[in-house]
């Protein structure tokens, strides 16, 4: 008897501990616009360097919670303060989100409508809930990442934002310097290096304002001064 | 009663491994001396040029005698700032290259000029211990200061260097890249600022940036502008905040590194109809001017700006900036800041022109030339930048044409067959520290006899003529010399 218990002793010892398991934290899946320049952003066909009758918006958006093994449906739809019409202004066509992926570029297509010359259309983005994003957008976790994005665009030139910084190299601003500018050089962001997301250096910009001097003398060689929307000569003081 | 008796041996066996499991440490232990070797060099720090042999034998002492112990050796340096942020790291912050694997320490160095840390580390090939030893080792650039020759040997160019301790080197580009220059050489000129040191080398088939320290290419011509440019008479130079380059009557500019991150050169300058002769005039007034051989006229320019303006009235003036009316043919920085041109006009007559762009009314003196013996011929001028004096040559003549006393004499003459090709006058530009003795006095002298090109120094007498009326160095072996250009020393 008692070398019995001895043993039962024994086995039981070898049973006693077990390594339990932690249980990991497990959130709902959701997706959301990523832009490291906020929320909006301003479009104009007018600003690009060729004229185009339709154009596409590609939006970053990035999916949070576990990565998917299946492919996965998105969809935006139109909210808020949106006064575009789908199918008029604009469509959204339904995207896949490849298996084992977290990030895509949403398009989203832009027609030049007439009346963009006169008006500025605002469409107001969110995810729609569906079987693959239950909770569509989610709540947002952090920066950079939006459950809403809006796009604000026209036909019509757009002063850039970044203007004041290069009033000294390319003038005070007019809709045909703009225009001028992007035809002769063939760009239309000028947006310095020195500003977040710019890509111009300021040795780039002393490049810039000599060849559009020159190109503007050219010009004038040809078909005299070139004047702005306001009757004033356009000129580059560099 | 088997089981049972399993049982009870089992139990038993336990018991007997727990007892037996567990030894009390009496600290008894038996040691045996190794070999240990120490390192010994006659000094810690070591300097040696780039392109000479660094030439290191440590004395190794051993810690016990007739071992028979053998040693695999290694030299090797990293590009590590000192020796203490190693220590402090304790890790190697680089990959080291491995420069010998022999005791003594005998290669020749290629390292670009910079302060490493060399390592020499001593393996017992028996017991695997290691002994290393480090030490700081300072290159210094090979081409530190002194005389670029540029020259076209054999149909090749090659940029020659005469350091200032005489010592020449023939084609350096070649002999650090492998690889030589595409064309026959044009021109060479070196940039040297705080944040620059480099230098422009022009063939006729492409252009070329190279550290000048070293001669390491650097970029090539599609990555410095933006259009391809065929080179006939090309000029580059550093001015303050930006670097100019001209060729075929056009001009070019990108920033200098000082005034922020140089990319590629301008389109060529626009704002007016011009042609410049390649040479660029600087002053504190007027930053930049060139001179528009086409209109006959002064033009300038302001700091990063890619265009030019006509002058205007000047009440005070020596001559019209904007109508000079005549061919600029040399020119040359003299005293106090001021240039001394030579122009001519339709009839070929020569003129001499003062331009200081400096002052608020930069046209100066002018005069038409006399008394100078074979000035016509004359396609280069020397300006000195102490005097009135300017040097110019004809054939195998050198010349001086004392500005003031509108004037020339000669100052020397070669052999027939042996005729000047280019000038060059020895100006100590740096910012700092005592002018060389020698700046403004030491006149230089490029000459070609059938493709062979020689180098000549001339010393100045305070009169302007050369002192002891002969040369005192004197340097061949070099093809056909094209250009003469100073290497200043590194700021």
């Amino acid at each position: 008897m008692k070398n019995i218990l001895i043993i039962i002793g024994v086995l039981l010892l070898g049973v006693a501990c077990r390594k339990s398991e932690i249980p990991l934290y497990k959130g709902g899946e959701g997706l959301y616009f990523n832009d490291s320049m906020g929320d909006s952003t301003n479009y104009s066909f007018a600003n690009q360097i060729e004229i185009k009758t339709t154009d596409t918006i590609f939006l970053k958006m990035q999916a949070m919670g576990e990565l998917a093994s299946r492919h996965r449906k998105i969809q935006l739809v139109a909210s808020g303060s949106t006064n575009a019409t789908e199918g008029i202004h604009y469509k959204l066509p339904e995207v896949i989100l490849p298996a084992n992926h977290y990030t895509l570029l949403f398009p989203v297509i832009l027609y030049n409508v007439p009346e963009l010359k006169e008006k500025t259309f605002r469409l107001e983005l969110k995810v729609a809930s569906n079987s693959d994003f239950v909770d569509g957008a989610g709540i947002k976790p952090g920066p950079q990442l939006y459950i809403r994005y809006t796009i604000n665009f026209n036909n019509r030139l757009i002063q850039p934002d970044y203007w004041g910084a290069l009033v000294n190299i390319f003038g005070e601003y007019s809709d045909v310097k703009y225009r001028f500018m992007i035809e002769t050089l063939g760009i239309s962001n000028f947006r310095p290096d020195w500003e977040q997301g710019g890509t111009v250096s300021y040795s780039d910009f002393l490049n810039y304002a000599g060849a559009l001097a020159k190109a503007l003398d050219e010009y004038i060689a040809i078909h005299g001064p070139l004047l702005d929307e306001s009757g004033k000569e356009v000129d580059f003081p560099l | 009663m088997q089981m049972k008796n399993i049982i009870k041996v089992g139990i038993g066996c336990c018991l007997g491994a727990v007892l037996t499991s567990c030894v009390k440490d009496n600290n008894e232990y038996t040691f045996d001396d190794v070999n240990l070797v120490t390192v010994t060099t006659t000094d810690t720090v070591f300097t040696v040029q780039q392109l000479q042999n660094l030439i290191i034998k440590p004395t190794l002492t051993e810690s016990l005698s007739n071992t028979g112990d053998t040693y695999a050796y290694e030299w090797s340096v990293n590009t590590t700032a000192s020796l203490a942020e190693d220590e402090d790291e304790g890790t190697e912050n680089s990959n080291p290259d491995l420069l010998s694997s022999e005791k003594d320490l005998n290669v020749r160095i290629t390292l670009s000029p910079s302060k490493y840390t060399l390592k020499f580390t001593v393996t017992n090939n028996k017991t695997g211990i290691k002994a290393i030893k480090k030490y700081d080792l300072i290159v210094n650039g090979a081409f530190y200061e002194g005389w670029f020759v540029i020259n076209n040997k054999n149909n090749s160019g090659q940029v020659s260097f005469i350091r200032k301790d005489g010592e020449v080197f023939m084609d350096p580009i070649k002999g650090l890249n492998s690889v030589g220059l595409n064309g026959r050489v044009l021109g060479a000129y070196s940039a040297i600022s705080s944040q620059m040191r480099q230098i422009y080398v022009f063939t006729d088939q492409e252009a070329a940036r190279y550290s000048v320290d070293d001669f390491k290419l650097s970029a090539t011509d599609s990555r410095l502008f933006n259009e391809k440019i065929n080179f006939t008479d090309p000029f580059y130079c550093l001015h303050s905040m930006d670097q100019y380059m001209i060729n075929s009557g056009k001009v070019y500019a990108t920033l200098a590194p000082v005034f922020g991150v140089p990319g590629r050169y301008s389109q060529s300058f626009g704002g007016l109809d011009y042609e410049a002769f390649p040479y660029l005039f600087m002053g504190d007034e007027y930053y930049t001017s060139i001179y528009d051989n086409k209109n006959k006229r002064f033009v300038h320019s302001g700091y990063n700006t890619r265009s030019f303006t006509v002058f205007g009235s000047m009440d005070d003036a020596r001559y019209d900036l904007r109508n000079v009316g005549k061919t600029l043919i040399a020119a040359d920085k003299g005293a106090n800041d001021e240039y001394y041109i030579l122009m001519k006009d339709d009839a070929s007559d020569l003129f001499y022109y003062g331009y200081n762009p400096s002052l608020a009314s930069p046209a100066r003196l002018t005069q038409a030339i006399k008394n100078s013996p074979e000035i016509k011929q004359t396609t280069s001028i020397v300006a000195s930048g102490l005097f009135q004096h300017l040097y110019y040559s004809s054939g195998n003549k050198i010349y001086l044409y004392d500005i003031l006393a509108n004037s020339s004499r000669l100052l020397f003459e070669f052999p027939v067959g042996k005729n000047i090709a280019t000038m060059a006058m020895y100006k100590d530009e740096r910012w700092s520290g005592d002018k060389d003795p020698l700046s403004n006095k030491r006149l230089v002298v490029a000459t070609n006899q059938s493709s062979e090109g020689e180098v000549f120094y001339f010393d100045l007498a305070t009169t302007g003529d050369i002192a002891g009326k002969n040369y005192v160095k004197s340097f061949s072996g070099f093809g056909e010399i094209v250009q003469l250009s100073y290497r200043s020393p590194n700021e």
